[in-house]
């Protein structure tokens, strides 16, 4: 039964949009990709602009955002009936085809964090490959592809090449993101999505919910593994994502402003959608709750020099809520979108099964994917206690408070 | 290239990765890909050669010729036995033992997954198959029936929410009607003003104004009696069905099978006995000595329905009033006359 019970369909909507079609699926598949573009930028700040108190994440900031990209298109694969026939739009891409484009600019930045990533562990390869005895030498060099020269100018030239890609990888992270805004974006027959704002908006909140996700897995491998936070990185990160999440909700709003002043045609459909229909996830929960609780908090914590465990409490309730408004933005712009009758003048529903193909249980078991691996990669490769870590934290952390 | 061998190498993989997919991409598209356009041309002829997967309804009668013939008098004449059921290939080639690659012969033959299995035809019994063509819309046209459930469900006085359509509506003879669709009588339908006109139109209408034929212009006495009785909730069109073939006229049905009474009044433990009252038929007509052919309406017709006699139309003996309706339609003025011309 559907738990919003039979009435699902207001006023004027035509038979065949009883169904809407794209699911809790299409919206994670945004909402992951943003998680990608996010943590590359925190280690971007690190590795291209040298913000030194943000070493201690940069490293597993890197690798979460490789796993997170690994995991980006799979919503997509799922919602499919015929998951094998996607790779047909690579194969024969046609430029009317917004997706075969994603296609290609994911594959690229690909390419670009998995170099990165494997430039960032050829010195750690390396040592272990010199370490280590038998298979476990065998595969170690295989991964350093049988070179295991490490010097002072190996390392330089490391160093630099990271930096490069960091840098190469900023405006690809930002293409990328914007790009999954421009697939909503340009669908101009769908007026809760037809905005070019729909771009930077999706950049924005993908910065957000990326730094918000670093914020909490800090928080969260920090207490499983029981070291210290570094409260300097962590009044960093604070700062960062209060000034994207302004910027952010700003944004949102301004594109909210924008279309109730211009009083188009489809104003009327849209005004309902979002004072009725979306009253709670986009009003309540998406602009109320999870954006101005954020905003107060991480402004006394940027502003204010608090007691610490006050602080950390503000930055990890923040983030939280703020991984909760980036999640309400998606289904808001999906669903909401989605709900929306071609007649526009009615709505049909939604909500997710639990248990079916593309129900709440797949979305939890796709999103719980990245964070498992992520585990398993820092139990072979350490992302936060690596070498030269505790020292740093403890400079770091000790010239504070 | 680099000093450092790994540079050189991972630029080697690099490389080598774009040249292998762009080769790999190359080969993997269709040789007829482009041939007329953006897809494969090759496709034009296989997809002609492609077994059919549904099979129609009269392979169904085949074999489930006891139901087709309910199917073929009711309303739901139009709608396809695999609109419902799903494709019949495996089971058709299963049950005729036609060798097919549809039905995988290596499974067991009775297990789960099964030949057996597989050869199935779905039954879909949930709301929602019934609601997407029933589901109360405003793009449907009013003459389609559709419901709100929630308000079906407090008319009827079903207690649980849970409850499926099939418990009350046989979806083969959802009406239960006594004849075929195609043999009922040809009756003006129910027109509203706006039909012709916008809706700012007023009454009293100009004298000689074509006919709108609402039940209670012709049938004014037996509305009213109507009205006074216990079935005063219900719309004439609830026991009358209307099956629309025009927009000025349809098959009207007189609703006599006790079956049709019986999807509101029968002992099933869905509707709530204190608010209406439910019978077990066969004890019932046991009880009151009624021969099976006898109609509910022949016992409560007066009492709890409308009196026919009060009907304008009526005389006892031979319902006349198809005879007086038909001499109506003669009628230049009406709109009777032009379905008849319709209909020439």
């Amino acid at each position: 039964m559907n738990p919003l019970g039979d009435n699902i369909i207001f006023d004027f909507v035509f038979p065949n949009e009883l169904h809407v079609v794209w699911s809790v699926m299409i919206v994670l598949y945004p909402y992951i990709t943003g998680l990608v573009a996010g943590a590359f930028i925190i280690s971007s700040l690190y590795h291209v602009f040298e913000r030194k108190e943000l070493r201690s994440i940069a490293r597993y900031s890197l690798v979460a955002s490789l796993v997170f990209l690994g995991f980006a298109t799979l919503p997509l694969l799922v919602h499919l009936g015929r998951p094998e026939r996607a790779f047909n739009i690579m194969i024969t891409p046609h430029f009317t085809s917004a997706m075969a484009g994603f296609g290609y600019i994911y594959l690229m930045y690909m390419s670009i964090l998995a170099i990165e990533v494997w430039f960032l562990f050829r010195g750690e390869l390396v040592e272990r490959a010199n370490e280590s005895q038998g298979i476990k030498k065998f595969i170690y060099t295989a991964l350093a592809l049988f070179d295991l020269t490490i010097n002072e100018e190996t390392k330089a030239f490391d160093k630099k090449v990271i930096t490069f890609f960091a840098a190469v990888g900023i405006p690809a992270a930002c293409l990328l993101h914007g790009y999954v805004g421009f697939l909503f974006g340009s669908i101009k027959a769908n007026p809760w999505w037809s905005t070019p704002l729909m771009l930077p908006i999706f950049i924005l909140s993908a910065i957000v919910s990326g730094i918000s996700v670093i914020i909490f897995k800090y928080f969260l491998v920090s207490y499983i593994q029981g070291f210290e936070i570094n409260d300097k990185c962590l009044k960093t990160l604070s700062s960062f994502l209060w000034g994207f999440m302004i910027i952010d909700v700003c944004m949102e709003l301004l594109e909210l402003l924008s279309i109730s002043y211009q009083q188009t045609g489809e104003w009327e459909i849209l005004s309902y959608l979002i004072y009725q229909k979306l009253w709670i996830p986009y009003l309540v929960i998406q602009l109320g709750i999870c954006s101005f609780i954020p905003f107060i908090l991480l402004g006394i914590n940027t502003i204010f020099d608090l007691k610490r465990s006050t602080a950390r409490a503000c930055v990890f309730i923040s983030s939280i809520l703020l991984l909760c408004q980036v999640l309400a933005m998606r289904w808001n712009v999906v669903i909401g979108g989605g709900m929306i009758s071609k007649s526009m003048r009615g709505f049909s529903s939604y909500f997710p099964g639990i248990f079916e193909k593309e129900g709440l249980f797949t979305a939890f078991i796709i999103f719980t994917c990245p964070f498992i691996i992520l585990y398993l990669v820092d139990r072979i490769f350490p992302l936060f206690k690596f070498k030269g870590y505790d020292q740093e934290t403890v400079a770091l952390t000790t010239d504070e408070h | 290239m680099f000093r450092f061998s790994y540079v050189n190498r991972i630029l080697i993989i690099f490389f080598g990765a774009v040249v292998a997919g762009l080769v790999l991409k190359t080969a993997m598209i269709p040789e007829s890909f482009g041939k007329y356009g953006h897809y494969r041309a090759d496709w034009l002829s296989e997809g002609t050669q492609l077994p059919s997967i549904y099979q129609g309804k009269f392979v169904c009668q085949e074999c489930h010729n006891e139901i087709f013939q309910t199917h073929e008098k009711d309303v739901h004449v139009s709608v396809e036995c695999e609109n419902c059921h799903g494709n019949g290939k495996k089971h058709v080639d299963f049950h005729k033992k036609v060798a097919s690659a549809s039905v995988d012969t290596s499974a067991d033959m009775t297990a789960s997954g099964g030949i057996k299995d597989q050869a199935k035809m779905h039954i879909l019994k949930d709301n929602q198959t019934c609601l997407y063509c029933h589901r109360q819309l405003k793009a449907r046209p009013k003459y389609f029936p559709q419901i709100d459930p929630d308000a079906h469900f407090e008319l009827l006085k079903v207690k649980d929410k849970n409850t499926t359509c099939f418990s009350c509506h046989s979806p083969h003879e959802p009406l239960f009607l006594v004849k075929k669709v195609s043999e009922s009588r040809v009756h003006p339908t129910i027109n509203e003003c706006k039909s012709c006109h916008d809706e700012s139109v007023s009454e009293p209408r100009p004298e000689n104004h074509p006919t709108i034929f609402e039940c209670k212009y012709c049938h004014k006495g037996l509305i009213d009696d109507f009205k006074a009785k216990k079935h005063k909730f219900l719309n004439c069109t609830s026991c009358h069905n209307v099956y629309r073939i025009s927009e000025s006229s349809g098959y009207i049905f007189k609703n006599g099978n006790p079956k049709f009474c019986l999807m509101c009044h029968e002992d099933k433990n869905i509707v709530d006995s204190t608010k209406v009252p439910v019978i077990k038929q066969k004890e019932h007509y046991e009880m009151m000595g009624a021969t099976p052919d006898m109609r509910c309406f022949d016992c409560h017709g007066a009492e709890k329905i409308h009196d026919i006699s009060k009907n304008p139309f009526y005389s006892a003996g031979k319902a006349s009033d198809t005879d007086k309706i038909e001499k109506q339609l003669q009628t230049p003025a009406s709109h009777g006359a032009e379905i008849k011309n319709e209909q020439k």
